[in-house]
């Protein structure tokens, strides 16, 4: 139900999810307005803690309001006027989210982390490189890099789990 | 020597006691991810293998030999020399690089060729002894028989007849726990594969409602949840829901009814049958039980992609030369071009 409400809350603010690549689609108006919606999730959660210690709901807050403000992020990014900042918000996002991975043992935020942070760095690197065949050698190794990191980090936070 | 080496049957087992959380279980030599890391890993390999080919393809390079060479060398190197195995990584390698050695193949356009890639699947699914890559081999010997023979009883009766052997194989106790989940994914994906590819066949023509395939769901899906009752199979008796479920939807034009009232009847009817369910099984331990099941760590993650996926929304709404939107735009009930928080026309 809880998803479901913020799922609707993010609707009533004119976010919504048409296809794969409508966060790279979407207008510089919605990737604030997807801030907006992250940052009333944070503040929603904030106020559920206090209010309801005992409640579970911490992690699916944390989850939204991250994939919220992940997308915004790149939404940004994928325009020319907004990219760098975009992208510099989507690194700046990625750095706490693998932070917080490792403070709370959550693995699917060092997913989030390796995964928005790469395409974030992908959209930057690509849109300076001309030549295409740059591009895919550029992409292979970024790729390649990510699964190492993902998988070295994913390692990293079971061992400690353990 | 094994030539393809892989987990013994006393590795996948002791996997899957540890899945189970069986306390005192050693570890096997083997690496293996989650469900959805291995969902992570297997899509950036992909990402990875089309950044190859499309390098390939810029040097004018034969791109689908060395793609698929370089795929499938690269999943064995991992498999044999780090011991990866279900981490996703290397299944995708390997049913990538397979697919795109299919390619180099001479083309002649003939239908057999989904027989090609159902066996490059199968044969992925036995090397990675992922269940996943064996129901997808079955899915495509479907879309075969739909392509091959364009009948739609004849789809849906190979369908079902796949979905209750496989019901009925899960009787055997397997060795090797990957058969049981490949046998177990079959029956259960067999049904709205058969039923999705009967909807294939008719969308192009006239789409009338099939009494024929109506009762064959409906054959299926009494057999499926008898067996599942019997034999106290939790996955025939999602199978036969799901086949029940497909059944009302071929017979909903006969029904005469408003969409709307279909579909609150259908959710007053799950609910209800939830509630029922529920109810009868509170406290029980034995025979039919009830048990919270947490499906993965990424729960919550999940949650957030699905429902933003089901999310209500609509086309955009036709530009406006002046004046704003306008009411008559409005696509369907679930239309929100207005917006809400002071959206304008378009959001």
């Amino acid at each position: 139900m809880l998803s479901l409400s913020i799922a609707s809350l993010a609707s009533w603010l004119g976010i919504e999810r048409r296809s794969l690549t409508s966060i790279f689609d979407a207008a510089v108006a919605t990737a604030i307005r997807g801030f907006l919606c992250a940052a009333i999730v944070a503040v929603w959660r904030v106020i559920d803690l206090r209010l309801r210690p005992a409640t579970t709901f911490r992690s699916l807050f944390d989850n939204a309001a991250a994939n919220l403000a992940f997308w915004s992020a790149l939404t940004l990014a994928a325009h020319d006027d907004t990219r760098l900042i975009g992208c510099a918000i989507a690194i700046a996002l990625a750095f706490a989210s693998s932070i917080y991975a490792r403070r709370r043992n959550e693995a699917a935020f060092v997913i989030y982390a390796w995964v928005y942070g790469t395409i974030a760095v992908d959209i930057a690197v690509c849109s300076a490189i001309r030549e295409e065949a740059f591009i895919m050698l550029y992409l292979l190794i970024s790729t390649i890099a990510a699964i190492a990191g993902l998988f070295i980090s994913h390692a990293r936070l079971k061992k400690a789990a353990a | 020597m094994n030539w393809f080496p892989g987990p013994s049957v006393e590795d996948e087992r002791t996997e899957e006691l540890r899945h189970l959380n069986v306390p005192g279980v050693a570890a096997t030599p083997w690496r293996h991810n989650g469900v959805m890391l291995r969902i992570v890993f297997g899509i950036l390999a992909i990402v990875a293998l089309a950044a190859l080919f499309g390098f390939f393809a810029v040097l004018s390079m034969p791109k689908e030999w060395l793609t698929g060479l370089i795929a499938i060398g690269t999943a064995e190197w991992l498999i044999r020399r780090h011991h990866f195995f279900a981490t996703g990584l290397e299944s995708a390698l390997w049913i990538s690089g397979a697919f795109v050695l299919i390619f180099t193949l001479p083309s002649s356009g003939k239908i057999e060729a989904i027989l090609v890639f159902a066996l490059a699947a199968g044969l992925a699914g036995w090397r990675m002894r992922d269940a996943f890559f064996g129901v997808i081999a079955a899915v495509l010997v479907i879309a075969y028989v739909a392509a091959k023979w364009q009948s739609v009883p004849l789809v849906m009766i190979a369908a079902s007849i796949l979905a209750l052997t496989a019901a009925v194989a899960l009787r055997r106790a397997w060795q090797r726990p990957s058969t049981n989940w490949l046998l177990a994914g079959i029956a259960l994906v067999m049904p709205p594969a058969g039923y999705a590819a009967t909807i294939f066949l008719r969308i192009f023509h006239n789409f009338a409602t099939s009494l024929p395939l109506a009762m064959i769901l409906a054959v299926t899906a009494i057999l499926l949840l008898a067996m599942g009752v019997l034999w106290r199979d939790r996955v025939l008796l999602i199978s036969g829901t799901i086949s029940v479920a497909l059944a009302a939807v071929e017979l909903q034009d006969r029904v005469d009814l408003s969409m709307e009232a279909k579909l609150i009847a259908f959710g007053l009817a799950f609910i209800a049958a939830g509630a029922i369910l529920a109810r009868a099984l509170r406290g029980a331990t034995r025979g039919f039980v009830t048990t919270p099941v947490r499906v993965a760590a990424y729960d919550d993650a999940m949650q957030i992609g699905g429902i933003i996926a089901i999310a209500p929304h609509g086309d955009h709404a036709a530009a406006h030369d002046a004046g704003g939107p306008q009411l008559a735009d409005s696509a369907s009930p679930t239309d929100k071009s207005f917006g809400g928080a002071g959206a304008g026309g378009g959001f």
